[in-house]
């Protein structure tokens, strides 16, 4: 009997929680609002179920609890009901699946003029690659990676001189545009999670991931790692802004190439060998 | 299945085998330590099972410790806490509800629910307990290594699980390793007992649909652990092989599967992972695949048969 | 057909693995596979829940202690499926992997839910293994302080989750994304953990007292059907059955049966005598 009440009570206080609950999700900063509709809808159809069920419970609870020369009544099937009951859940479940999927149809169709822009994960921090202005990234190999060449990129390929890399720093977008993240990892698993971006994709060593997005409001967010990658997984941040068109080209500007970065070693050398000389 | 006939006893079936004669056991030893009776062997295991999974109750008290009060206690470092929640999540799915639902309630109400004496194999049925008790040793061992526990998360992504930024890389991931091989051995033997007994020593009149959904249950869940634990069973030896034995031992595979998935344009990274003179990369295709796969595949598997208990 | 939701669950769980790995980077259109066999592995198990709670209708409920932990079950289990919804459908998963959503979601439905099952096994057969029952208002006290606390623990979890934090991370750092007061949230969680922890040790004293102090229970104190209720020594002995096997008559739900004696018939019950036919 007092299991009755308390279940009404904590189906009431667990509706009452999610109304008033501050905790809520983060604002959206891209195009994926359809990810959030997803989850309110499945917020509607399974609270209904579960307030309707646990009432359900509680009602009989209160109703049927064993009282002096009551007996249950026997009916150990009834097959209409199972199908009913059946056709009822499947539409429940479909209604949930096709919008889901339609959404999934857009996630993993890569609009063609998306920009792309690649990711790369290490223990334990971010760095990007832009294509430059040739629009092409180029060929990297993990093995190519030193301390002047942070992402690993072939020297040999043209494609390569003109990329834009930002080792460790932050990264910035432009508003509106759409981008496609290439996703790499030089070590372990790790995962490109921004809350407000709401898509996320894990990074594989050995292969090249991806998600797609569009940006819709500018700002500053945090970037965070969701794959366990090792002691400073939680410490793996980094920061990602969306910046109007304007601003966007003024911190590109300010980017180095990898053509430049490998220069001033040239330079360095070239100063050594003349002494007395000061390197830039 | 509703049973409306009753039917008189001349239309039962006889049963197909002869009642076998039970091992009665005689001393001290092979009545309470190595018993071969199913219900000592449950009680057995319900009690290392729910002591072990004390040990991971502490450990969610310590995690919760650190999330609930961060900068409260400095011991709790993230190394530690990484720790905790890989034994944690290890200790309690397999070491706690495997072995105490198959296990512990498997032995205890599988004969007696069947109409049975005992299991049918209950030589093997003792062995697999007492190899379980070896697992968790090993397991528990871990926490005395040099080097600490795992803390790679429970499902011991590789490679993170054998490099140097992962907790417990050294001796705790070998430990573990070999704790998961042993418990997988113990329980395919246990589980044998169970589906063989379910299937054939019921009693006289005791068909499949007149079993209570428990043992349903039980049965289910162990066919789909029987079938499932073989592949995280390999996919732990060849971790440990990387893990001893150096990268080689699945490079040139995973070389081969990078290199049909990689996308158009970008990076060609393929050469990457076969690198000889790394230490990293090697097998993640194969094995977080097969690891966390089937892993995953057994615990969910179990989760939902488990659902039907009752 | 229980047992057929079973063997249902138990077959289409081989094909549902991936629903894991929908952001590990694996070919998108697998998305689309798994999680429609994800959404259709909860009908069956929809079917089952719907059978236990129908049960309860018209039935004549005991709220013994089992009882208690049986509808424990229910409410979490339901809870736990429900959020699997979420996660299920891939799109809606992208968001959700890898936070503490998914750390409540699994730790209801795997957790909370079988510990109820384990509690409630050991209360329902502990008269059988030890001939006593366990003590009422230590099984009560367990019970709530149980039942309500892990739902305390887990429910509020999973707006944590919703609010973006990453799970397998020691802490929250100063991230702008996370309210303030979810390190509230946090320290609430903790507590709730740490108080239904210490009413595990309830549990044990009431498990070894009752050993010596329990009410002596009988052989059958549930009046149950299934023939671990029915050996001829209580615990059972070696051989469980004693000189003759049992014989099963029928299945081990006769519970109630209209025109029997008892409130139950025992499976290995051969009810009225028959006349013999004569084609016999």
């Amino acid at each position: 009997m007092v299991i009755g009440i308390v279940l009404v009570l904590l189906v009431i206080g667990s509706v009452v929680f999610h109304i008033f609950s501050p905790w809520w999700w983060t604002p959206i900063a891209s195009n994926w609002v359809f990810m959030d509709s997803m989850i309110t809808l499945t917020f509607w159809i399974t609270g209904a179920v579960y307030v309707a069920v646990i009432l359900f419970m509680a009602y009989c609870i209160f109703k049927f609890r064993h009282k002096e020369g009551r007996v249950a009544d026997y009916e150990p099937e009834n097959t209409k009901l199972e199908v009913w009951l059946t056709v009822v859940t499947s539409i429940g479940v479909a209604a949930l699946l096709i919008p889901g999927l339609v959404v999934w149809g857009q996630f993993v169709n890569v609009p063609d003029d998306a920009n792309e822009v690649e990711v790369v994960a290490q223990q334990w921090y971010w760095s990007y690659r832009l294509p430059g202005k040739d629009g092409k990234l180029g060929i990297v190999d993990n093995r190519l990676i030193s301390s002047d060449n942070p992402l690993g990129i072939d020297p040999d390929d043209p494609n390569g001189q003109d990329d834009v890399v930002i080792d460790g720093e932050e990264l910035h977008l432009p508003i509106g545009v759409p981008v496609k993240m290439l996703l790499r990892s030089v070590d372990v698993l790790h995962d490109y999670y921004v809350p407000e971006f709401r898509a996320k994709m894990d990074m594989v060593p050995g292969m090249i991931t991806f998600f797609w997005f569009e940006p819709t409001r500018t700002g500053e967010f945090e970037v965070l790692c969701a794959e366990l990658c090792g002691t400073g997984h939680a410490f793996m941040r980094g920061a990602v802004f969306i910046d109007s068109e304007t601003d966007y080209n003024l911190w590109l500007n300010e980017q180095l190439t990898f053509a430049q970065l490998t220069v001033p070693d040239q330079i360095e050398v070239a100063d050594n060998l003349v002494p007395g000389t000061n390197g830039e | 299945m509703v049973d409306i006939q009753r039917p008189t006893p001349g239309e039962i079936p006889p049963s197909e085998v002869p009642d076998e004669d039970l091992y009665h056991p005689k001393s001290y030893w092979t009545k309470y330590i190595f018993s071969q009776d199913a219900k000592v062997i449950a009680i057995q295991y319900a009690g290392v099972a729910t002591g072990v999974g004390l040990i991971g109750l502490v450990l969610s008290w310590l995690m919760r410790l650190q999330l609930g009060f961060p900068d409260l206690f400095d011991f709790i470092t993230p190394e530690m806490y990484y720790q905790f929640v890989t034994m944690h999540g290890m200790i309690m799915v397999v070491y706690l509800l495997t072995a105490l639902f198959l296990g512990g309630f498997g032995n205890y109400l599988i004969p007696l629910m069947v109409g049975a004496r005992d299991m049918v194999f209950p030589y093997v049925n003792m062995l697999s307990f007492w190899i379980f008790f070896l697992a968790v040793i090993v397991l528990v061992a871990s926490f005395f290594v040099p080097g600490g526990p795992t803390g790679a998360g429970w499902t011991l992504y590789p490679p993170q699980a054998i490099l140097s930024g992962t907790p417990g890389n050294e001796a705790g991931i070998v430990l573990m390793l070999v704790s998961l091989i042993l418990f997988i051995i113990g329980f395919t033997m246990g589980g044998l007992n169970y589906v063989v007994t379910v299937l054939q020593a019921r009693a006289r009149g005791m068909t499949m649909m007149r079993l209570p959904l428990t043992i349903w249950g039980i049965f289910t869940a162990t066919v789909l652990a029987l079938l499932a634990f073989p592949a995280l069973l390999v996919a732990a030896v060849m971790m440990l092989f990387d893990t001893l034995l150096g990268p080689a031992s699945s490079c040139r595979r995973s070389c081969r599967w990078a290199s049909s998935l990689t996308t158009k344009g970008a990076a060609r990274s393929c050469s990457s992972t076969c690198s000889g003179s790394l230490a990293i990369p090697k097998c993640t295709l194969w094995h977080s695949r097969l690891l966390a796969s089937f892993r995953i595949c057994f615990l969910l598997t179990r989760a939902r048969a488990f659902s039907a208990t009752g | 057909m229980m047992v057929w939701a079973i063997v249902g669950i138990g077959a289409l769980s081989f094909i549902v693995w991936a629903h894991h790995m929908y952001v590990s980077g694996m070919h998108p259109y697998f998305g689309f596979f798994f999680a429609t066999t994800t959404l259709i592995i909860a009908v069956p198990t929809a079917i089952k829940v719907y059978n236990w709670v129908l049960t309860l209708w018209k039935a004549d409920i005991h709220l013994t202690q089992p009882m208690l932990f049986s509808l424990g079950f229910l409410v979490t289990f339901l809870n736990g499926g429900l959020t699997g919804l979420f996660l299920g459908n891939v799109v809606v998963d992208v968001p959700l992997s890898d936070t503490m959503f998914v750390v409540a979601h699994f730790h209801m439905v795997m957790g909370v839910a079988p510990l109820m099952v384990i509690l409630g096994a050991i209360y329902h057969w502990y008269p059988k293994m030890s001939g006593r029952m366990l003590h009422e208002g230590m099984g009560k006290f367990h019970f709530w302080v149980t039942f309500l606390g892990a739902y305390l623990i887990f429910f509020p979890m999973h707006y944590v989750g919703l609010v973006g934090v990453p799970r397998r991370y020691p802490e929250l750092g100063d991230s702008v994304f996370i309210p303030d007061s979810v390190a509230d949230l946090n320290s609430f969680i903790s507590l709730a953990a740490f108080t239904v922890g210490f009413a595990q040790l309830v549990f044990f004293y009431n498990i070894f007292w009752s050993l010596k102090y329990g009410k002596p229970s009988g052989p059958n104190p549930w009046r149950a059907t299934t023939l671990e209720w029915q050996t001829p020594q209580t615990p059972p002995a070696h051989g469980n059955f004693g000189d003759e096997l049992p014989i099963v008559y029928r299945w081990p739900y006769d519970y109630s049966v209209p025109g029997a004696d008892e409130d139950f018939i025992a499976q290995n019950d051969p009810g009225p005598v028959k006349k013999p036919q004569a084609s016999t």
